[in-house]
């Protein structure tokens, strides 16, 4: 009898010998379902302007091929399973949100140059993101997930359905009930009635400055129940936003702004949300400052446990990641350097370090704000390395195309590094909660972050070029658009920015790229912003100020929903105790989360499906 | 003290919000463009009349690039583009006497005049407020001295949650080997989730009494030892008894010595 061979006692089988953790299974299923998570995820960005998160997708994949068809029997490997999964899922967010906007602007006859990117280049680019990402954040998961303990409420979903096999057939039921309830809700509501939105201020006959209106989406009360007392202050962030400052300027504003406090999604749009930005960068400058003497005990902890004990065994050695982030930027310079034929060296140089410096500073605001929200400020961290790039480029005196080319390749891996960073954090969260060994989990993140570029960048050139006219093809078969006369946007009915692939997110940071290289950029209220989150994150009350600049930044039909859940959270805590609420309610806000996830990359399947297929044959 | 410093911190980043947002580069004025560009006072859509046809736009930067790149694109070989001019009369909005057609565009411009759009006094003065605010709190916080009745309440507590964490785990250890896999769970679920809990949230009251170092000692053993109890949970789950046996007495180990550091810092 082998040492794995299951034994009885007392009914129940046991087993003997080593618990499966980091196996060959896990990784290459981890593999095969990121891609499918990946392909399916990077389709819908591109198609209908939204991404997903993989983890839940990947952990319940994981758990039917796992334990279902190949008679796996280990909570953990399907953990090294979501993590590699997620890891090249993180790819789809990372470029879809970047990458495609180069086509876009290439439809304008002035900048058709710039689809002329070097494919290799940008592909070694988001791979190296991705791992300075990597490399930066995970010496943070001791301050953020063991000390501040953020919640993560993703992460908590990602274990509850990890440990769901061991968890008890009630809470099972309460999991399952909660996710087809959240299933069905979506299904009819978004994607059969196509109401995303209940006016309910409307309703009640209040003004739109108040912007009451709830977000219909079950999935984000479950992320609000999770996020607990903890997400009060993203909360705070859209109230103040909302229900203070548009009612103030309604009052004693000027004409002009009195109109505009009327339309709330065009005042997110120019004005809380550019402040949000600043909040953001402020508040997480200052966070690093006040949180530098933890993170100094804290490593000075690590030494100290490494010399008596295995806790610090657990963690990747920090020399290993330092070399990451040296090699990772010194990759950079090269990819920069040639990327456009006129950059010079100085300039690479510039661009790359300041593109490593915002990589770790964009990655702790992100690994904080998913940690205590679950929401991502992946855009607006992506615009600033862009804007940043751009003013670079631009001072140096290169041409629109090249400087265009030049700081995407380097803002796609500052996007991916991002991506990867939160999705590390978010993972190792659940990690903590099943108890993985971080360093496992660190290694398996590495192992699928690689993959994912990969994947992504030759979708998307599948999308691209796979319905393009023939006649493009003889006129230069290099490059779809360069046409002798350009054609106009309206005309083009191929390819990425096309109406059967409007790509929403890269369409609107191509209109800001364009913006940008005009000289355009809200840098008045980033900079004012700024200040403002600086300040609250020094004033020694905590995370707020990254939590309150969310709130800003963030649209408020998904800030209220969220805090009906962290009210939700308040009130089951105090009427049926921590205990319910951490038994009963979690496996129900995690079944919310799973219900929508499912049913939304369900409807988008058959998209995709037939889009692949239109392109391919 | 204390309350003053929040009062202070707050209605001054209120006050520097509302700088920073009172005011916009949206106009409230509706463009009607024919042959001689004319302006006309409206509310907030633009509706353009172009050769008979409609559209409707709304405002933001990009359109300024649209529209340079129009007339740069229209412009006569070696002419010059016809220039972009700002109207006085309607606060710097950006206007062309060129005839264009903006089928492509979704918006109209707005200045870049955005510097003066926050009154920097009002804000520079809100946040002097917001940095009394600070250096008040900071104040009450060094006033009330490190020690504080709270504090001391909750690392007796800690301390409580500690002792009957060990117990718990120690019995635990003694009988994993005995019992089907199903007790260790329901075990770990029902005797220490609160426990890990309690210290987990009573967790800053140690930074507190002991500072910064003693609270990362304490927190790094903690948080491994909650860590094997969660990893032998899953083993339990899947029914690796010997791994959830290893486990259980590594996290065991691991509190201990989380106790026993809190313990030396008190002496």
């Amino acid at each position: 009898m082998s040492s794995n061979e299951p034994e009885l006692l007392d009914g129940e089988l046991i087993r003997r010998g080593p618990y499966p953790e980091m196996t060959w299974q896990a990784i290459i299923v981890g593999w095969i379902l990121g891609v499918l998570i990946a392909v399916s995820i990077s389709y819908a960005a591109l198609k209908l302007g939204f991404s997903i998160e993989g983890s839940e997708l990947a952990a319940i994949l994981g758990w039917g091929v796992l334990r279902g068809l190949m008679g796996r029997t280990s909570i953990l490997e399907n953990n090294i399973n979501q993590t590699v999964a997620s890891a090249v899922n993180g790819a789809s967010s990372g470029i879809m949100f970047s990458v495609p906007a180069l086509f876009i602007l290439s439809k304008k006859p002035e900048l058709e140059g710039v689809k002329d990117f070097s494919v290799p280049l940008m592909l070694f680019a988001c791979i190296a993101g991705a791992f300075i990402g990597l490399a930066f954040v995970i010496p943070l998961r001791k301050q953020m997930i063991d000390f501040q303990r953020l919640p993560y409420p993703g992460g908590i979903a990602v274990a509850t359905i990890l440990k769901s096999p061991g968890a008890g057939i009630k809470k099972a039921m309460f999991m399952l009930g909660a996710a087809v309830m959240s299933g069905l809700f979506i299904m009819f509501v978004k994607h059969i009635f196509n109401v995303e939105d209940l006016e309910l201020g409307t309703m009640l006959g209040l003004p739109p400055r108040y912007g009451i209106v709830l977000f219909c989406s079950l999935m984000t009360i479950g992320v609000g129940f999770l996020s607990g007392r903890g997400g009060f202050w993203f909360g705070a962030g859209g109230f103040i936003c909302y229900w203070l400052l548009s009612p103030v300027i309604s009052l004693t504003g000027t004409p002009d702004m009195q109109t505009m406090v009327e339309m709330p999604n065009t005042m997110r749009k120019f004005v809380y949300k550019p402040t949000g930005i600043g909040m953001l960068i402020g508040a997480a400058l200052g966070g690093i400052i006040m949180a530098f003497p933890l993170i100094k005990s804290a490593i000075s902890s690590m030494n100290r446990a490494n010399k008596s004990d295995a806790a610090s065994k657990d963690e990747m050695p920090i020399k290993f990641l330092a070399t990451a982030v040296v090699l990772g930027a010194g990759c950079l310079i090269f990819l920069a350097y040639k990327s456009a034929p006129t950059m010079s060296i100085g300039t690479a140089v510039l661009m790359s370090l300041l593109g490593t410096l915002w990589i770790w500073i964009a990655g702790v605001i992100v690994a904080e704000c998913v940690g205590r929200t679950n929401w991502s400020p992946l855009s607006g961290m992506t615009l600033i390395a862009v804007t940043i790039l751009i003013v670079i480029a631009n001072s140096m005196g290169m041409g629109k195309s090249e400087t265009i080319i030049s700081c995407m390749v380097v803002g796609a891996a500052i996007c991916l590094a991002i991506s990867q960073a939160s999705d590390m954090m978010l993972d190792l969260k659940s990690g903590y909660l099943v108890g993985g060994v971080p360093r496992r989990q660190q290694m398996a993140q590495f192992i699928g972050a690689w993959l994912g570029p990969c994947v992504v960048i030759a979708l998307m050139f599948l999308l691209e070029n796979g319905d393009r006219p023939p006649e493009l093809d003889k006129e230069n078969p290099a490059v779809a658009t360069a046409t002798a006369d350009p054609v106009d946007i309206d005309d083009k009915d191929y390819g990425i920015g096309s109406k059967s692939l409007p790509a929403p997110q890269a369409s609107a940071l191509a209109s800001v790229i364009e913006g940008i290289v005009d000289g355009n950029v809200p840098d008045y209220r980033y900079t004012a912003g700024g200040g403002l989150g600086f300040l609250l994150a020094v004033s020694g009350l905590g995370g707020i100020g990254v939590m309150v600049a969310l709130g800003f930044y963030m649209p408020f039909n998904i800030v209220l929903t969220y805090t009906i859940g962290c009210v939700l959270r308040i009130v089951c805590n105090k009427t049926a105790g921590h205990r319910w609420a951490e038994e009963f309610g979690i496996p129900i806000a995690a079944g919310l989360i799973i219900g929508e996830a499912l049913v939304d990359v369900g409807f988008t399947l058959p998209t995709v499906a037939k889009g692949l297929w239109q392109t391919m044959f | 003290m204390k309350s003053i410093g929040q009062v202070l911190l707050w209605v001054g980043f209120l006050s520097g919000s509302l700088a920073t947002v009172f005011h916009s580069s949206q106009k409230g004025v509706e463009y009607v463009l024919d042959d001689t560009a004319k302006l006309k006072k409206a509310s907030e859509s633009l509706v353009v009349d172009i050769r008979g046809e409609k559209y409707t736009l709304f405002k933001d930067e990009a359109s300024l690039a649209a529209i340079k790149t129009q007339l740069a694109d229209e412009a006569p070989k070696g002419e010059p583009a016809k220039e972009v001019t700002v109207l006085d009369d309607f606060d710097q909005l950006y206007h062309t006497k060129h005839h264009f057609n903006p089928i492509d565009m979704s918006t109209v411009t707005v200045p870049e005049e955005g510097w003066n759009l926050i009154p920097w006094v009002w804000y520079l003065i809100s946040a002097a407020t917001c940095i009394a605010g600070i250096v008040v709190l900071f104040k009450a916080k060094s006033t009330e001295g490190q020690k504080s009745e709270t504090s001391e309440s909750s690392l007796a507590e800690i301390n409580t949650s500690f002792d009957r964490l060990i117990g718990n785990i120690q019995s635990l250890a003694n009988d994993v080997q005995a019992i089907p896999p199903s007790q260790i769970t329901n075990r770990i679920d029902d005797q220490l989730a609160d426990d890990f809990r309690i210290i987990a949230e009573g967790r800053e009251s140690i930074t507190k009494e002991f500072g910064l170092d003693i609270f990362a000692d304490v927190m790094t053993q903690f948080a491994a030892g909650e860590r094997a109890i969660n990893r032998a949970w899953s083993a339990a789950a899947d029914g690796y008894v010997d791994e959830a046996d290893a486990c259980i007495n590594r996290g065991l180990g691991m509190l201990r010595q989380a106790q026993q550091i809190l313990s030396e810092a008190k002496k």
